[in-house]
């Protein structure tokens, strides 16, 4: 006994470093294509930096100085040295400085990643919750009333550029009624519970928004796993046991269900830093979309690199989160057999 | 014999549709006024102006009309491209196997590791806004789920007997994956194909709207962008931002029509009732 | 007792799975339904349990101890399966939740009806997959589903219907994928449990022969023959049951012939074996009525009157 639970022990330990030296090679590769995409782009960073016609006049005039500021950026030598120096700055967690104030990046990113944090963070969980309870319902009775309701609901929602709708939602609620503040994550100079409130009160539209669009899909997923599994032959066999049909859905469907479901959600998790762009745009809410919209519309290198390098361990990261549960939730992953 | 039926929802999808690819082949024909005419800026609508006039002065109406043209090229041709791109990877993934299958599963990995939004702005801001550019970027990072699903479609497939048969015979991959492959997973292509141009339009409108489309060429993403940025919103010109809402929605609303009520239940009923 | 009054199941495209069927399961003894695959018996196990799609449409009368399970709300036929009607469903892969312990399976109806501890349910499961000769029961009992062989899985399913000791036992193909041996294993603990009704479906001839006291014979949606268990296999009437019997050789297996529809105008119309009946008259276009003859029924022009 004790042995098959060793035996167990050192397959999972097995598989979870397979996860994690996956996951690994996963962030290089990412890093390596960021460093390319961005380095291989035409035009001269360095023009971008002083803009057009002041690197015109060095370029004509002082050539010499044109190399300093080079330097200075660290966008001077061959690209595989660019590219090694990134890679050791990476290593070493050093981001450098914002081409555009000045200030550390590192400092930058991690209070707008705060802020997006927050805004996608309650998004999901909300629309985890609201769209997998939904789905399960719908798709245990498929064709019920409530699925063609929620279905034609959904889907008319779909419909809507997630922009379009915040827009809207921004002129009546906003504009119109006054009832929410027009954009800012909070008023200034309030501590405390007010500024907690406050916070809640800005939040309150854009979370809205994202959590529609989430829930919409997280629905419609729930729906097509539940229904799925729901005829599969062993859901057929508990009923006919005799198990309550609370019991059914819980035990059987939903365990079942449970997933694919989570590995879908940790995908949005891993996603949280750059799936709310638009919606941060519209809201004028200081987080990394606007970020990264900023930092590219100013070449902003050293930025936009940590940006992206964020997203990317963000999302490999829950990705082997998702492994990880997988293989606690279902035993055939352990034993290498494929999903039936 | 799987018999097609043709669903109501298709054809009422096919028949927005229509009319929509109508206006944007005859664009010029159907506007009003040319681009290069100019007006009294901020006009509400009128007779002579259904729709009113923009910050500039022009026909807001002719632009929703010459913006339909190219919110629909970008759209089917990059839903085109990421088809083509992920029906091949999934194909050769799912059929050959192996080191093969490995390496393309992890490239699609690596993708999808990339955020979409965020990389395509980054890559049509460096490459200078161009419609191929903008259709290029949002390929790039848009091809991993057509190539998950069809990769995992032809795993299966690839047991069936009659695939079984063809590598007995001895008959060449190649062979086997466009006559024998490609026709089984038509169905599932056509589907994703139809999402595609949906999630490429939406794409599109996205970039045009964060003001990243091409400069001077009017798409509905760019008219939006426009009203928000030089106070149409907040003045609450509805008439300037409702427009290209609603034709983006029904556009989206006219492929979901055939891709999700009309293909996805024919098949189903297709399958259900003829085997 | 189950009583079957013109029970006629149709699918969802016009496909009649049973047309018309009439079918006494008598108290304790064991009942076996012999037919091809689609002639509609497996349908007919889950017609009574009321586990067919939604989408099926289904007549007549099913009567256990004097009440019509059609009329019954789902409540409370939930109460009856598992309590009064147990069910051993075909062992198909797919036909135990890959995500939960076989012991807790085979333990479930015991802690949902019975509401047993976990504890005592599982040391029950136990017992059970002992008197089926699993081995290494506790070790199974703890494993899941996907590492057991088709014929275990096919037994651990035996144990899951058997275990509430409901008093109906409605079991599809128990012995299929399995060799001899286990067979007999099979064979002896359903003849050991003479206190239950058992309706049992197969076509494994031989192990009906060991089973049954009644033998109800279908052909593509009909009862064909209906009869004592001994007087079938001794001196069969229908034509095509005699055909079944003369393809098993002495000792041999199975008569599966794999089915084969009615093709011709007579056999849809008039006897369903008309294509196949090596004794075919020119009455046979018509549809034959049930005949009996001492004591047994036979859908056959050659035993009507």
């Amino acid at each position: 006994m004790e042995n098959q639970e060793q035996r167990l022990g050192i397959k999972r330990l097995r598989l979870a470093a397979g996860y994690l030296l996956r996951a690994v090679a996963l962030v290089f590769a990412i890093i390596s294509i960021n460093f390319i995409l961005i380095h291989l782009m035409p035009g001269d960073p360095v023009m971008h930096i002083l803009g057009d016609e002041q690197y015109f006049t060095l370029y004509n005039q002082f050539p010499e100085k044109l190399d300093e500021v080079r330097a200075q950026y660290s966008l001077d030598g061959s690209l595989l040295t660019q590219y090694l120096r990134y890679l050791e700055q990476v290593v070493t967690l050093q981001f450098g400085h914002s081409f555009i104030g000045g200030e550390s990046v590192a400092k930058t990113v991690l209070f707008r990643m705060k802020w997006t944090a927050l805004l996608a963070l309650s998004a999901i969980a909300i629309s985890a919750l609201l769209g997998g309870a939904l789905g399960v319902l719908a798709g245990y009775r498929k064709g019920g009333r409530l699925d063609r309701a929620l279905t034609g609901l959904f889907l008319f929602l779909e419909t809507i550029p997630a922009n379009c709708l915040a827009l809207i939602l921004l002129v009546i609620f906003s504009y119109k009624l006054h009832w929410f503040p027009v954009g800012g994550m909070v008023s200034g100079r309030l501590s405390g519970w007010p500024r907690v409130l406050s916070v809640l009160h800005h939040m309150a539209l854009p979370v809205l928004v994202l959590s529609l669009f989430r829930t919409s899909s997280n629905f419609l997923l729930m729906k097509s796993y539940v229904s799925q599994i729901r005829d599969e032959d062993y859901i057929v066999v508990a009923v006919a046991k005799g198990i309550s049909r609370r019991h059914v859905l819980f035990r059987h469907v939903l365990k079942n269900a449970l997933v694919p479901f989570v590995t879908t959600i940790c995908l949005q998790v891993g996603h949280i830093l750059s799936g709310s762009m638009l919606i941060e745009v519209v809201f004028s809410w200081k987080g990394m979309g606007t970020l990264i919209y900023d930092a590219v519309n100013n070449r902003d290198y050293p930025t936009v690199q940590m940006c992206f390098l964020l997203i990317a361990v963000c999302v490999v990261f829950f990705n082997f989160v998702s492994d990880m549960l997988c293989m606690r939730i279902d035993p055939r992953i352990q034993d290498g057999v494929q999903h039936g | 014999m799987v018999k097609k039926r043709v669903s109501r929802s298709m054809v009422a999808g096919l028949a927005i549709l229509t009319v929509f690819v109508l206006i944007a082949v005859f664009a010029e024909l159907l506007m009003p006024y040319s681009m290069s005419e100019l007006f009294a800026p901020y006009q509400k609508p009128s007779a002579a102006h259904l729709l009113g006039t923009n910050d500039i002065g022009q026909d807001l109406l002719s632009e929703l009309i010459l913006g339909t043209r190219v919110t629909l090229l970008t759209g089917t041709a990059a839903a085109f491209f990421i088809v083509l791109i992920g029906t091949a990877i999934g194909v050769t993934a799912g059929y050959c196997g192996g080191l093969t299958d490995r390496l393309l599963s992890a490239l699609t990995s690596v993708f999808m590791a990339i955020p979409p939004l965020p990389f395509t702005i980054v890559l049509v801001t460096f490459m200078r806004p161009s419609i191929w550019n903008i259709v290029a970027a949002i390929c790039l990072t848009s091809w991993t789920s057509t190539a998950r699903v069809v990769r995992s479609r032809v795993a299966q497939l690839k047991e069936q007997p009659f695939i079984k048969i063809e590598e007995t015979l001895g008959q060449k991959k190649s062979v086997i994956m466009l006559r024998h492959l490609l026709p089984n997973i038509s169905e599932i292509v056509l589907m994703r194909s139809t999402l595609a141009v949906a999630s490429a339009m939406l794409t599109e409108a996205s970039i045009s709207f964060m003001g990243l489309g091409v400069y001077n060429q009017k798409s509905w993403g760019s008219i939006l962008y426009y009203a928000f940025r030089r106070n149409g919103v907040v003045a609450n010109f509805y008439w300037w931002y409702i427009p290209p809402i609603l034709c983006v929605s029904l556009c989206i609303f006219a492929f979901i029509l055939i891709g999700y009520y009309g293909l996805g239940t024919s098949t189903q009923n297709g399958y259900s009732v003829e085997s | 007792m189950i009583e079957i009054n013109k029970l006629s199941v149709v699918f969802r495209g016009g496909l009649t799975a049973i047309d018309c069927l009439d079918l006494t399961v008598p108290e304790k003894e064991n009942t076996v339904i012999i037919g091809e695959s689609g002639s509609g018996k497996s349908v007919l196990l889950a017609a009574i349990l009321r586990i067919l799609p939604a989408s099926a449409q289904v007549s007549g009368e099913l009567l256990l101890d004097g009440t019509d399970l059609l009329s019954l709300g789902e409540k409370e036929m939930n109460e009856l399966r598992g309590t009064r009607l147990a069910y051993i469903p075909q062992g198909g892969g797919s036909s135990m939740n890959p995500l939960l312990t076989v012991g807790y399976q085979i333990a479930e109806p015991l802690m949902e009806k019975r509401a047993a501890s976990r504890r005592t349910a599982l040391s029950a499961a136990v017992d059970w997959m002992k008197r089926l000769n699993l081995g290494s029961e506790e070790k199974l009992a703890a494993a899941y589903p996907h590492t057991l062989s088709g014929g275990m899985r096919q037994r651990a399913l035996i144990a899951m219907g058997a275990i509430t000791g409901a008093p109906i036992l409605l079991a599809d193909e128990p012995t299929k994928g399995l060799d001899g041996e286990r067979i007999e294993t099979v064979t002896d603990l359903l003849r050991r449990l003479t206190d239950r009704t058992i309706l049992c479906v197969s076509h494994d001839l031989r192990f009906a022969r060991l089973v049954a006291d009644k033998i109800c014979v279908m052909y593509a949606a009909q009862a064909v023959e209906q009869c004592d268990s001994g007087a079938f296999f001794s001196e069969p009437l229908h034509p095509y049951s005699r055909m079944i019997l003369e393809a098993m050789p002495e000792n041999g297996l199975k008569a599966d012939m794999g089915f084969a529809p009615p093709h011709s105008e007579a056999g849809r119309m008039g006897c369903r074996f008309y294509d196949r009946c090596p004794r075919r008259g020119a009455k046979c276009a018509q549809a034959p009525p049930m005949a009996e003859r001492e004591g047994r029924k036979v859908r056959c022009w050659l035993y009507a009157d």
